[in-house]
């Protein structure tokens, strides 16, 4: 069973979280505060945790520094709406994933089950989802059985989103996992491979199956 | 709003009304026939009585003169220390005005009515300290001598040779509510002056034993005596008549001449006695009056209005008429004027003076015509000064103009005959009538005349007439001459008075125009000063009422010119309604004359004018200035109010939205909140009470139900915030390079949730450039567009996201096929909480307002139009490199890369 860790100041978010989170198999432990938070990651190694932003002692982004100098915990960010840059910014810090206040459980679940798996090591287990196959040993993209012709950026593309296995990539990390350090330079590139990839994958552009744009933060894969 | 902080205009008023008049202030004057009667200890001892039965009673001044007896009744009663000032190397000590009108007593005493103060205190005269004293509202006591009141003044110093320098107006006496006489008899006083009980200053000993003699002394309590009884009239009159009716004054009508003052004091007493109206009338006849007439004018007029006259200047060449019709006009009681006053013509054929032809121009209304003491002033130096208005270069010009006419005259003479001799010099006459003043002329024709008859009429050159023929001729000459000259200088000076009107009334033109034409204060106050300038030839400034009943504390234009002295006069200016500063009696000292800006809704401020030194002034200036000040008055109001409108109109506008947002966000958030509720507690006791079981069916519904409204509040409350982050102008945009499709699908992706699944088609060219924007922000126009789709293009709509690049910029058509909006919504479509009429139930009327916001803040535009045949468009172009890097601060945000 995997150990769940919630820091929220907000009474009844810990209640559901509980609740629901137990009710699908996980076991939660919870803190008000991000010292208190701090202190359950010590003594209780959590399996995965979730960070809400709006901590009444700290900053959230304080948190999640002392919680990466001290274990690769994976970590969901929880927040409201229309923070993006404080979002990419703990995504750039070290989160693996962010859910925005309201959020539905299915997802949450989704998110924590694709970080967790991301914790069991790069893997080399083709990706699939939705008829969408990702072989990285043959690096091939295959959809409904269908090979697609892609350039190497483009399967690259595919490939750094297929390994976060539904997590959320954001520009600047996938920008540095394909072009290296200078990678920022090469936005241009990025937004031109992904329309190609996107007209090659998806069929009709207001029905996309495949690859989610998350408006001012990055793309992910949808998950299976 | 709160309503209680709000006055209705009757309220306003009548509060206006209550601030501007406090309680009138009782004034109680101790008179005496001369000092030493005892008018002081008779004061105090009042006071000392009042302070028993507990009145809030202070000794604002008390001169003791060390007398023991006024020592003992001054112990126990409140005193406020006097201002010390220093003057002339004395250390001098005045009546504290500043410190009575801090302690504020119900009742102050003040000692010597008719002191003067020292040059630099704020006024020249302590009646006018007790005016401001009386204003605010303190109840006052104070002492007088009867020789100082202005209309005794004169008799008082025929009687006992005295002059009598320090002088109050009987207008401040009559305010008196109760005039309380301090008798002694003569021989009391002379025994208590001989027992050194009366203190008698610096008075030389000969001064004091005229003075003090017995006669004098019974003279002065008779007059003292027939004061108080003639108050005592007045005061029973008064508390029994009605207010007497308007007309029935007596009008007294002076000029420069120096009797006026006599004149005046006369006219008051027979107007007191009558208990009518002192008016006073001054007539302008265009005739150019020397700085001496001119300054005796303004004293005489002066001291009419202390007299409590209320003065009337008039303009016309015609003097007796003019004053004559007033008198009609006015319905007065009757007029009075000086006996000898001015003859139409002088010397043996004297004509009627001023005082006959108003005697026989004035139909029904009595004519006091009153005899003037002989002037100490020789006749022989009035003369001269009456000539000496007369500017002395005319005298020589008008005899050079006829000597050159005598030149010319020879040969005409020689040839024509002598009598045509004539007609050159009555040319040269009526020409010098022109531009020379009537005694110039005068002087050239009598001139003109001895010349013809000594050179040209035969027998020359001697004075003599032969032929009577030539009598006749000489003397219908020196008529016509003298006649010719008076009529044109009459029409001169007539037209120099309708010049100086027509050139004023010219600049009073200008300025109401200009100003009409003018908005802004700033703008209004430079045109004002700039024609002030020019009608004055002085520095003009202005300090203006700071919204609360004040004055502001800087000046303008130049806020460094106004000292603190300055300042406290313009103050005085403001409170009270009156002149101050320079030409006036309060702070004569200050450079600048202040006068108030009255507007009809009350004192917009002070008008400040430093005009050059040593310039004269006159009452004709301080009319003039009225109306002007008056014009730029109202221009400060009209603008003030025009703000205060504008404010209003603010108010009014964010008061409608205020109720707008109150009616759509709590339908807004209540609607989904009842769900949740509702489903919430059918769930509970569905669980927990019998007979009110679900089924599983209905409790899924119920909990969609839930979901769907969570996810409806939601929306409601992003777009709360999406407009607050608009509008408080910290909308920070994340420019980055975007692909417009990817938009417009990630937009469709985004929506999902609220849309369902309603059709959406994306239509945009092959080949799309990149668009420099916010990614979130761009994405949520497209949702709040597609929402609107579902939520009013009817049932199962098909929409269409069409995307066009022209040159520079990129541009999304959200398109639907429902009915669309009436032409007359479509302006207001974007206005915040504006929500079309037939829209079917929810939204806050935020969406499209929000979707302004962001595409102006981009740089671009937004706009609404229903499609020929059917279906809505809503379509905004964005510029593609992104908004101008450098903006000023909007209200609605600003780029930050």
């Amino acid at each position: 069973m995997k150990r769940v860790l919630v820091i929220d100041d907000e009474e009844q978010i810990r209640k559901l979280l509980r609740i629901s989170l137990e009710a699908r198999g996980f076991e939660t432990v919870e803190a008000a505060t991000g010292s208190e938070g701090l202190q359950a990651l010590a003594a209780l190694r959590p399996d995965i945790l979730l960070l809400d932003l709006g901590l009444p002692d700290r900053d959230g982004a304080a948190v999640l520094a002392e919680i990466r100098d001290r274990s690769e915990v994976p970590v969901i960010v929880i927040s409201v709406r229309d923070r993006e840059a404080d979002i990419v910014a703990l995504l750039d810090g070290g989160a693996d994933d962010y859910v925005t206040k309201p959020f539905a459980i299915g997802e949450l679940v989704a998110r924590m089950n694709a970080a967790l798996r991301r914790r069991l090591g790069p893997s080399e287990e083709p990706f699939g989802s939705d008829g969408l196959l990702v072989d990285f040993e043959e690096r091939r993209v295959s959809i409904d059985g269908e090979i697609l012709k892609l350039t190497p950026t483009e399967y690259a593309i595919v490939a750094v989103l297929a390994r976060a296995g539904g997590r959320i990539v954001t520009k600047a990390s996938l920008l540095r996992e394909i072009w290296g350090p200078l990678g920022d330079l090469e936005q241009g590139s990025l937004r031109v491979h992904l329309s190609s990839i996107r007209r090659k994958m998806e069929g009709d552009p207001s029905r996309r199956r495949f690859i989610v744009t998350e408006p001012g933060v990055g793309y992910r894969l949808r998950g299976e | 709003m709160d309503e209680s902080d709000r006055l209705s205009p009757n309220e306003a008023l009548l509060r206006v009304v209550a601030e501007d008049r406090p309680p009138k202030a009782r004034l109680r004057i101790f008179l005496g026939m001369a000092a030493g009667v005892g008018k002081t200890y008779a004061m105090l001892k009042e006071a000392r009585a009042a302070r028993e039965r507990g009145l809030d009673l202070v000794v604002a001044w008390v001169e003791a003169h060390g007398r023991q007896e006024t020592d003992a009744l001054l112990e126990g009663l409140e005193r406020l220390p006097p201002k010390t000032a220093e003057y002339r190397g004395m250390i001098v000590r005045e009546l504290d005005l500043d410190a009575v009108l801090a302690r504020k007593p119900a009742i102050a005493v003040v000692d010597e009515l008719a002191h003067s103060n020292l040059p630099g205190m704020r006024h020249a005269k302590r009646y006018e300290d007790l005016v401001d004293l009386l204003d605010a509202g303190i109840e006052i006591w104070t002492t007088v001598n009867i020789q100082h009141l202005e209309s005794m003044a004169d008799s008082v110093e025929l009687l006992t040779f005295a002059p009598v320098r320090e002088r109050v107006p009987d207008a401040f006496f009559d305010r008196a509510d109760e005039v309380q006489l301090v008798d002694l008899p003569p021989d009391g006083l002379l025994l208590r002056l001989a027992e050194g009980k009366v203190y008698t200053g610096s008075a030389s000993r000969d001064a004091i034993a005229n003075f003090f003699s017995k006669t004098n002394l019974s003279v002065l309590r008779e007059i003292a005596l027939r004061q108080a009884s003639l108050f005592a009239s007045h005061e029973t009159t008064n508390s029994i008549r009605e207010p007497a009716p308007a007309a029935q004054g007596v009008l007294v009508a002076v000029g420069t001449s120096p009797h006026g003052e006599e004149l005046l004091r006369w006219a008051r007493r027979l107007a007191y006695s009558l208990k009518a109206d002192l008016e006073c009338v001054h007539v302008d006849s265009g005739e150019r009056p020397s700085e001496e007439d001119r300054s005796r004018l303004a004293s005489n007029l002066k001291l009419a209005r202390d007299l409590g006259a209320s003065v009337s200047l008039l303009t016309g060449s015609d003097v007796p008429a003019a004053i004559a019709d007033f008198a009609r006009a006015r319905q007065s009681f009757a007029i009075v004027v000086g006996k000898t006053g001015i003859a139409s013509r002088r010397g043996p054929f004297r004509g009627p003076t001023l005082s006959e032809r108003i005697i026989s121009g004035s139909g029904t209304i009595p004519v006091f015509a009153v005899q003037e003491r002989p002037l100490r002033e020789p006749l022989r130096a009035r003369a001269r000064r009456k000539f000496d208005s007369t500017p002395a270069i005319q005298y020589p010009a008008g005899l050079a103009a006829v000597a050159l006419a005598t030149g010319l005259n020879f040969p005409v003479a020689g040839h024509i005959g002598y009598w045509s001799a004539s007609i050159v010099y009555l040319m040269t006459i009526s020409f010098l009538a022109l531009v020379l003043d009537r005694r110039a002329v005068f002087v050239a024709a009598f001139t003109s005349a001895l010349l013809w008859d000594f050179l040209f009429i035969p027998p020359h050159y001697t004075f003599a007439v032969s032929r009577p023929a030539d009598t006749l001729m000489l003397v219908l000459y020196f008529v016509v001459a003298i006649t010719t000259g008076f009529l044109t200088s009459r029409l001169k000076s007539n037209a120099r008075l309708l010049a100086i009107r027509e050139a004023r009334l010219k600049l009073l033109g200008e300025l109401a125009q200009e100003l009409a034409g003018t908005s802004g204060l700033e703008a209004i106050l430079a045109k004002s000063e700039k024609a002030l300038k020019k009608a004055f030839d002085a520095e003009a400034t202005f300090i203006l009422e700071d919204g609360t009943g004040g004055l502001e504390g800087g000046a303008w234009p130049q806020p460094a010119l106004i000292d603190e002295k300055a300042r406290s006069a313009a103050e005085w200016a403001f409170a009270k309604g009156n002149p101050s500063g320079r030409y006036t009696r309060t702070l004569p000292v200050v450079p600048w004359h202040f006068v108030p800006l009255e507007a009809p809704q009350g004192r917009v401020g002070v008008l400040g004018l430093r005009p050059r030194e040593g310039r004269a002034w006159s009452d004709d200036f301080e009319d003039w200035l009225s109306t002007m000040s008056r014009s730029v008055s109202m221009a400060i109001e009209r603008e003030r109010l025009a703000a205060k409108a504008a404010a209003a109109d603010l108010a009014r506008e964010s008061e409608r939205l205020g109720a707008l947002l109150l009616d759509s966000v709590s339908h807004e958030l209540r609607t989904p909140l009842a769900v949740i509720e509702g489903a919430a507690s059918a769930l509970i006791s569905g669980e927990h009470e019998a007979g009110a079981a679900l089924g599983e069916k209905d409790r899924r519904e119920l909990v969609a139900e839930i979901g769907r409204s969570a996810r409806r509040l939601d929306g409601v409350v992003e777009e709360l915030l999406s407009m607050g982050r608009l509008e408080s102008g910290h909308l920070a945009l994340r420019l980055d390079d975007n692909d417009p499709v990817d938009l417009a699908a990630t937009a469709i992706e985004t929506a999902t949730g609220e849309i369902g699944d309603m059709r959406v088609e994306i239509q945009a060219p092959a080949e799309v450039r990149s668009l420099r924007c916010d990614e979130g922000l761009v994405v949520q126009v497209l949702v709040n567009l597609l929402r609107n789709c579902h939520r009013h293009a009817g049932p199962d709509p098909s929409v269409i996201i069409a995307i066009e690049q022209g040159s520079g910029a990129t541009g999304f058509r959200v398109r639907d096929e429902g009915p669309g909006v009436p032409p007359s919504e479509l302006e207001r479509l974007f206005d915040k909480f504006y929500r079309s009429k037939p829209a079917k139930a929810g939204g806050t009327g935020l969406g499209l307002s929000i979707c302004r916001g962001i595409v102006v803040a981009h740089g671009g535009s937004i706009v609404a139009r229903n499609l020929r045949g059917r279906g809505f468009e809503v379509s905004f172009d964005l510029p593609d490199e992104g908004p101008e890097p450098i903006r000023p601060p909007s209200p609605i945000g600003g780029g930050t890369v």
